[in-house]
Parts: structure tokens; sequence; C-alpha cells
């Protein structure tokens, strides 16, 4: 008797979960679609900026390839065209997940602004290469474009919010609709502040002192808690194991909360600014290793022993390491921030290891996991190649840790290129030598993600074409689908 | 509900701090940041008051400074001696001789008063460019730095800015704006010139307008007083 009604209830949530994936299917694959393009559009002039830092004749076609443009266009392809289109695709779905409700209506209008934030994202990235930028950092695309983004990102925000406000189910922990709603309510006031205090008042050195909290708020208030509130759902979904510490977990968000919005200014230590507000960064940037470190450990604790699963679910596996790569994010930025260590990397290499570490080594990964999970889900197939997942994800690890390691290790030669002592007299020659094996790994780091995330964008479009594997069973890493007999399968 | 609604609350209390005090409130404060007077009777030898002239910062050279993103590898900012490198750096102050008498001093926030925006900048893939004025003699060697700078150094990476430059026939005597480019691959064909358009001559204009070093006033005082012991 019991057991007909458990049954029952378990039909109900499938059919509930199908019906609530269905409601938001069109604005997520949208949105992970021009992602995914993004993505490899920002890896592809990642590239080319890289070369160029080495040889600044390669590929010479005039002004809208030089460094200067290229630089910019490539970390904001990556912000605002990947980054964010896909974290608001992460949020969307995950939140009606978490508070079973259906997106009853708008979903033709959240595809409309779709369309238009890439309309938004491509007239900021030509108009930087065609020689708009205003060079602030992450805020380089040509003005009125940022009103226009802005707008869209409050309607998804506005949506997301509201599953929230009226959730259909209540019960449950409730961890990572806190770093969703943080992700919502945050970005539109960064990026409001920035934009207003940045074009309307004058303020010198003070400008670039609030372009550095900007880009600090953007990694640490919606990069950050996008990933983690995605790790925060998918560890103890696909382990079975609940969350090890809801106390660990409250803790490692508020301070994390608190701390982001004073943390940025440190970047300018030693600058023309009043003393107190890089030292109050510097201290956050350092006490932010504490939610880090505790964010960390809990996703440990959760996953202890349930590591054949990371080999196994593709979730898991990029979850897993975008978890990972989250403690080594904060690492850095403590050593950017921490005064001795900072003054030795400010102005280095390290900064560029450090973005990309957190955008790309944290969320990116989080987010890669994410998407291995939903895709499937909305599109009603499986994915069609373990080939192609791990290579993505291979891929992924070694070029990122690549990139984030060289910046990080030419960051401190570099730094010591500019702050020795007996460089007093000396020209940039050594400083330029000297990046040029780093900055070369950096090129070669990025034409391999490059190519994976080629794959990864023809993947998720067959995916999103419904031309997936038709099959009730996942897509696992550990065996293969492919029609191998078991005895073949099982020697190799 | 209220349950939620305490929730947001929380989190606009917790970064509406932050908001305020460290991004809005020094924004406003900012805005009546008033010059600081020379006092005679306290060793400065200037007269009138402190704070950078900023009618000679070319802001249109700003601009094309922004378009071409040159604050990707070049900063604009000389931190204190005790912090780096940077004071002592040759070239990167007043004095270019080989060993300057005096370090460079720090740039404080009223240098940089009257720019909307003070490219501060992203990395040091190149050299400071605080007070890049003194370190080029004329325009002519700006525009040779930006038309062909491996021509300057050869190791160098930093890019061309051909974009700005226009390669023409040279009609009658040759034009007083011409770069003295000499040796291949720099130099135009026989019978031809390179002259800057004029948005090279901003962007040259505003590097050369960057001079943030004015004595700032009682640092003479404070540099006499003996440290106490």
């Amino acid at each position: 008797m019991q057991n007909e009604a458990s049954t029952a209830e378990i039909n109900a949530d499938n059919l509930r979960r199908a019906a609530i994936d269905r409601s938001v299917k069109g604005p997520v694959l949208f949105l992970f679609t021009n992602a995914a393009f993004w993505l490899m559009a920002s890896t592809f002039m990642g590239f080319i900026a890289a070369v160029k830092l080495v040889s600044p004749s390669f590929m010479d076609w005039g002004s809208w390839l030089t460094y200067g443009r290229l630089q910019p266009a490539h970390m904001d392809a990556l912000v605002y065209g990947w980054g964010i289109q896909a974290g608001l695709g992460v949020a969307l779905w995950l939140m009606a997940r978490r508070t079973a409700v259906i997106l009853k209506s708008g979903q033709g209008t959240l595809i409309t602004l779709g369309v238009l934030w890439n309309v938004a994202v491509t007239v900021g990235i030509v108009g930087i290469l065609g020689g708009g930028s205003r060079s602030i950092e992450w805020l380089e695309f040509p003005q009125g474009v940022w009103p226009v983004m802005l707008g869209i990102f409050v309607v998804y925000a506005f949506k997301i919010v509201n599953m929230a406000a009226k959730p259909e189910r209540t019960e449950g922990f409730m961890v990572s609709t806190w770093y969703i709603l943080a992700a919502c309510l945050f970005f539109p006031w960064l990026f409001i502040t920035a934009n207003t205090l940045l074009n309307h008042m004058e303020l010198g050195a003070l400008g670039a002192a609030i372009n550095s909290w900007y880009v600090h708020g953007v990694i640490l208030l919606f990069f950050v808690p996008i990933g983690v509130g995605s790790a925060y759902y998918f560890i103890p979904k696909i382990t079975g194991q609940p969350i090890h510490s809801a106390q660990l977990a409250q803790m490692g968000f508020w301070m994390l909360v608190i701390l982001g919005g004073w943390t940025g200014m440190q970047r300018y230590i030693g600058g023309p600014l009043p003393a107190w507000m890089p030292s109050i960064g510097a201290m956050a940037g350092v006490l932010l290793l504490i939610p880090v470190g505790v964010v960390g450990l809990n996703h440990h604790l959760t996953t202890l022993g349930q590591h054949s699963q990371v080999a196994s679910s593709p979730t898991l596996r990029f979850t897993f390491f975008g978890a990972l790569f989250y403690p080594v994010s904060g690492l850095v930025l403590a050593l950017l921030s921490a005064s001795w260590s900072g003054m030795a990397l400010q102005f280095t290499h390290a900064w560029y290891g450090y973005q990309i570490v957190a955008v790309y080594g944290f969320f990116s990964m989080c987010v890669f996991g994410a998407i291995y999970y939903i895709v499937p889900r909305l599109a009603v197939c499986e994915w069609l190649s373990v080939r192609l997942i791990r290579n993505h994800f291979w891929f992924s690890v070694y070029g990122i840790g690549t990139i984030v390691v060289t910046s990080v290790v030419g960051g401190i030669q570099h730094g010591g290129g500019l702050n020795d002592v007996a460089n007093w007299n000396s020209s940039f020659w050594g400083v330029v030598m000297n990046s040029r094996p780093y900055i070369s790994a950096r090129a070669v780091a990025w034409a391999l993600i490059l190519w994976s995330n080629f794959w990864f964008l023809i993947h998720l479009m067959l995916m999103v074409a419904g031309l997936g594997r038709r099959s009730s069973a996942p897509t696992l890493l550990s065996h293969d689908h492919e029609d191998l007999p078991v005895t073949e399968g099982a020697k190799a | 509900m209220t349950e939620f609604r305490t929730f947001v609350i929380k989190l606009i209390v917790a970064f509406g701090a932050p908001w305020l005090l460290l991004i809005l409130w020094p924004s406003i404060s900012y805005q009546s940041l008033a010059p600081i007077a020379y006092n005679k009777d306290k060793g400065d030898e200037l007269d009138g008051s402190y704070m950078f002239p900023m009618s000679s910062v070319n802001h249109t050279g700003a601009t094309i400074y922004a378009q071409e993103g040159c604050a990707q590898c070049h900063s604009q900012m000389i931190r204190p001696a005790q912090m780096g490198l940077d004071a002592w750096r040759k070239g990167w102050g007043q004095d270019q001789s080989d060993r300057a008498a005096e370090p460079t001093r720090a740039t404080t926030l009223r240098d940089y008063a009257g720019e909307k925006y003070a490219f501060l900048g992203v990395s040091r893939i190149g050299p400071d460019l605080a007070n890049a004025g003194y370190r080029f003699e004329n325009s002519t060697q700006v525009h040779l730095h930006l038309y062909a700078p491996k021509a300057v150094n050869e190791w160098s990476t930093m890019p061309s800015y051909k974009h700005l430059y226009v390669v023409r026939k040279q009609q009658g005597p040759e034009s007083s704006k011409a770069l003295p480019l000499t040796g291949t691959p720099y130099a135009p064909k026989e019978g031809f010139e390179v002259v800057p358009t004029p948005e090279a001559e901003q962007l040259a204009a505003y590097i050369l307008s960057l001079k943030r070093d004015y004595p700032i006033p009682g640092s003479k005082a404070l540099a006499a007083t003996p440290a106490k012991k």
C-alpha cells in the first residue's frame, strides 16, 4: 500500500519536473547556445591577443586587431557574452527547479530579450574593435549599450527572484537559492553604480578605483554565487549525499556577501587614493580566504567517499573541478591583495591569471557541469559522444591550469622585473623577454581550449536541435555507449 | 514570504554598507576636492595653489588613448619609494638623468583632478606614463614611438599605430610634420612621406602633457624637518 502511494508520488514529482523543464526550455537553451558561441569567440580573441603580446605584427590586418582593442574585446566577450548569459540560463533553470515554479508566461519575451542581449554584446565588441573603447576595464563597451544590457538583466532577474518570492515548494535546504538571489540582486546594483558614476561624474583617479571595485564585485558577487550555487545544487544531487554542514554553508555565504563589496581597491595599493581605501580592500581580499575555505571544505566533506562518481558523471566531474578552482581563485586573490605580495604582483600578468581562474577556471567549469545536466533534460535527448565530453573536460582543465599557472608564475617574474632595485636603470627589455615563454604557453593553451570549445559548441547545437541520443540512460564517462561488444569494452 | 523579505533586506544591508561608504560617499566628497594653496612661509617656492593644471591635459587625446586601449599595457601612477621601484626608475620622473638626485614623488589624488577618468592602468607590460611628458622631448619623438616602436627599440612588443598616420606622396618640399624615418622597413618609399593624422597629433599632445609631479605644498618643509628620534 505504502509502496504504491510513494510510486504515485514519485510519478507526480517526475511529471512536475518535466513540466518545469518544458516551461523554461526555450530561454535556457537559447542562452546556453549563444553563450557557447561567445565563449568560442572569446577564446579565439584570447589566442590572437596572446600571440600579439609576443609578436605584435602577427595578423597585422589593421587597427581593429591591435592588442589594446583585442584584449578588452576578449575579456568582455568572456564576461558578458559567455559568463553572464550562461549564468542567467543556469540561474533560471535552477531557481525554477528549486522552487518548483512552472514559468507560466513570458518565454517569448525572455527569448526576445536574449536576442537583444546578444545584439548589445555584438555592438559592444564591434564598437571596441572599431575604436570606440572607453578603456574602463570590463566596461569598455561604447556608451549607450549598458542601459540596454541592464534592462534585459533586470527582467531576467525579476523572473528569477519572483520564483523565490512565491515558491511552490519550501522544504529542502535553500543554500543554492540564496546564492542565486544574491547574484540577481548584486549584478544590476554593481552595473548601474559603476556605469552611472563613471559616465556621468568626474572622478579622476577615484574612477579607476571604482572600476576595480566593479570588476572584483562582478567576480565575487555574480560569478562566484552562480558557480557556488550551482555546485551546492549538483554535488548533493548527484552524489546523493546531503550537504555536509548547514552552518558552514551559511557562514560561507554571509561572509562572501559581507566582504565582497569591500574588495577591489587594493588593486591600486600605493596609488593616488586615500590610503584607507586600498587597505580595506586588501583586508577584505585576504579575509575572503575564510568563506572560500569554508565552502571548499563543505564541498570536500560532501563528496568524500563519492569520488568514483566524479569519474563517471560529466556534471559532477566539471562541478567538482570547478569547486576545486574556487579555493585556488581565493588564494590568487589573497596573493594579489596582501600588501607584500600585492605590491610585487601589481600591474603584472598575475591579474590576468586571477580573472581567468575566477571566470573560467571556477565559474565556467561549474556552468559546464550544469549545462551537461540541464540540456539533456530540456532537449529530451542524451549527449552524443563521451569522447567529446572527455575532450572538453581535459582540454579545459589543462588549458586553464596552464594559463593560471603561467600567469601567476610569470607574474612573479614580471613583478621582479618591475620592482627589483637592480633594474632601476634597465629598459623594459628584460620584462619583455622574461614574459615571452609564459605568454607563448598562454597562446598554446588558448588554442587548445579553442579546439575543445569548438566541439562543445557543435555538440551543444546538435543537442538543442534535438539530434542527441534517444535513450533513457544518461551519457556517463565511465563506460562507452558505443556499440562495442561488452568484452571488448571491458578489456579497454 | 517574510523569511524571503528578511533575507533580501539582509543582502541589501550587507552590500549597502560598502556601497555607501566606499563608493558613494567618496565620489560625492571628491566633487568638492579643493586645491591646496602654496605657502612661502613653509618653504614653497611657487605661488598660487596646487592641483594638477588640467587645462594643459589634452582631453581629445585622452579619448584616443582610451580608444586604442593604451592602458592595457601602460600604467599612470607612481607608488611611494618604499613600495616598489617606481620612484627610482630611470626616466619615470622629471629628472631624466642617469642618477636622479631625488626619487620621483608618488602621485596623489589631486594630480588627476579635472580628468573624467584616470587611466591608472591594467598592467605594466610597458613603462609607466605618469610623467611621460618629460620623457619625450617633442612630439616627433612620440610619433616615432607610435608609428614604429621597433625602430626605437627593436625588442619592443608595442604594436605599431600605423592607422593613425598617413603615408602620402611628397608634394614639393617635405612637410614639417613628416616623420624622420630611416632604414627599412620603416622609411617610406622614395618620394613619399609619413605624416600624423589629427588623432595622432592629439594623442601625442596628450602624452606630452602628462607631468604629474608638481611640488606638493609643504613638502619642502617636510623634507627639511629632521627626523625625530
